[in-house]
């Protein structure tokens, strides 16, 4: 097991991740409400794909994908460390989008506003 | 043996067998590996998948899977079937044992050994479907009225899903009772690979229920020595007894004679009672150096485990204690532990079910502990932050 753990926040980050565990099993993506995390794909891991944060900012803090991580991958700051955003539409829309993609931000997804 | 390729796994390095499923499938896996042949049950959330797996599963080899028109009538077919001699199963979640709780004292009464697996959610009533708890474990410690002695093993990781369900089996036809497998929402549907041991190791470690095999005018299924189980005869085989849940004499026959009843009950407890070194089974993580003592189970003790690796990581000795057979409990190994360790801080996601039993079992009551019960799992963090805190 890896024991790259980070036990403190780095600053000013909601949520961050240790990829060496990540094993692309889409949990995470799957619970994420706001479209923060996506798949990239990764010829080196087991599934082909690894875990890639591409929305930091619109992270709620809801730790949903930090509990659904069979491999404790995945960390979210406490509502202490940061402060979280709300969710907006923008952030639903590209969260459908992504799983609709087979867990993964299409390359030509553009925000609505 | 069930199964097709998929569920044979790959044979690894080590001889070992890995294979990638949910924790639901490997209790079904293993239940068709231990010549589980009979399954009767009613789906319900989240233990759906332990049926849907061995619907699959037990055709294949000559079994039967039926769904009945509620839990009771599941886990009464199941006595039927485990009555004629056929391994059976049913599976359910917290509020199934409710349903089944009549059934399980009969079980435990007529002594028919039976594997109950109950894949906790949270409760109570209907509870939390979805959402992971461990809400039943003083429920299966005494579903039904009356005096018995339960067996419960806990599953920790997804292969324990597949290896307690192995060790069920074979105690249920040790004993001649009702043993749980107790899983819960996140193993029960955790998919991921976990490493088994192969259908051969398996088939080895079965030992077959006692028969009888004198002549039937000697036969006396329930006349047996204080500590043992009944030895019945599978029905339709020539053999003749009676089956009941009133007190019973030595051929099952229906008795208020004030010894015999006594005896009974007593030989009901003493029979696991006296035999624990066959059932006990714990996990200690990192104790010997550890200044500080955490207690958990089931898949709260992935989290733990965790835990204990970062709180290392910085210099803070914690080690875990994981019972497995959760009831008859540990008694004997937690008061030695109760004596060592200072600090203790019992974790589980319920208000402190197994708490009680850690209390008793220590002699005291300075035990700390963390608790959960919004139908979410621990995070790490949860954890080394009330360590941080208490200790």
């Amino acid at each position: 097991m890896s024991m790259s753990t980070q036990l403190a926040a780095p600053e000013n980050t909601p949520v961050w991740v240790d990829s060496a565990r990540c094993k692309a099993c889409d949990i995470c993506v799957d619970a994420c409400p706001a479209g923060v995390l996506s798949m990239k794909a990764d010829p080196q891991s087991t599934l082909g794909a690894n875990i890639e944060i591409v929305a930091i900012d619109a992270c709620i803090g809801c730790s949903e994908c930090e509990l659904s991580c069979p491999d404790f991958a995945i960390y979210v700051a406490t509502k202490q460390e940061f402060k979280f955003a709300k969710l907006t539409d923008s952030s639903k829309a590209r969260q459908e989008a992504i799983n609709e993609n087979g867990y993964r931000l299409p390359t030509d997804y553009k925000e609505a506003n | 043996m069930a199964s097709d390729a998929n569920s044979q796994g790959k044979i690894n390095a080590d001889g070992k067998r890995e294979i990638v499923m949910v924790g639901n499938h490997l209790a079904a896996l293993a239940a068709v590996d231990s010549g589980c042949r009979f399954f009767g049950g009613y789906p319900i959330t989240p233990s759906t998948e332990v049926m849907e797996a061995i619907s699959d599963f037990l055709p294949r080899v000559g079994g039967t899977c039926i769904q009945m028109e509620d839990e009771i009538a599941g886990i009464a077919v199941a006595i039927g079937a485990s009555m004629s001699g056929v391994k059976s199963m049913t599976a359910t979640s917290g509020p199934g044992i409710s349903l089944k709780a009549e059934n399980l004292g009969l079980a435990q009464m007529a002594e028919v050994p039976l594997v109950v697996v109950d894949v906790m959610r949270g409760g109570p009533s209907t509870g939390l479907p979805t959402r992971v708890s461990q809400g039943d474990i003083s429920q299966v410690k005494t579903p039904s009225h009356g005096d018995y002695k339960s067996i419960a093993l806990c599953a920790g990781t997804l292969a324990e899903c597949y290896t307690e369900t192995v060790r069920a089996f074979n105690l249920a036809d040790r004993f001649m009772q009702p043993v749980f497998v107790l899983l819960d929402a996140t193993l029960g549907l955790m998919h991921a690979k976990a490493v088994l041991p192969t259908i051969e190791e398996v088939e080895a470690g079965i030992i077959p229920r006692k028969t009888f095999d004198g002549s039937n005018e000697d036969y006396r299924p329930y006349g047996v020595e204080q500590d043992e189980a009944a030895v019945l005869n599978p029905m339709f085989q020539g053999y003749r007894y009676h089956f009941t849940g009133l007190h019973h004499d030595a051929k099952g026959f229906p008795t208020e004679e004030i010894e015999t009843c006594r005896k009974l009950i007593d030989r009901l407890f003493r029979k696991v009672d006296e035999h624990l070194d066959e059932i006990e089974l714990n996990e200690e993580y990192m104790l010997d150096d550890a200044e500080i003592l955490l207690i958990g189970y089931g898949s709260a003790a992935l989290g733990i485990k965790e835990a204990v690796n970062r709180l290392r990581a910085e210099g803070i000795k914690v080690g875990m204690f994981r019972p497995i057979t959760m009831w008859p409990s540990p008694e004997k190994r937690m008061h030695e532990l109760g004596q060592k360790f200072d600090k203790v801080l019992s974790i589980e996601l319920n208000m402190g079910q197994y708490l009680d039993e850690i209390q008793r079992c220590m002699g005291r009551l300075d035990i700390e502990k963390l608790i959960k019960v919004n139908g979410r799992p621990f995070s790490p963090k949860d954890i080394t932050d009330k360590v941080k805190e208490v200790f």
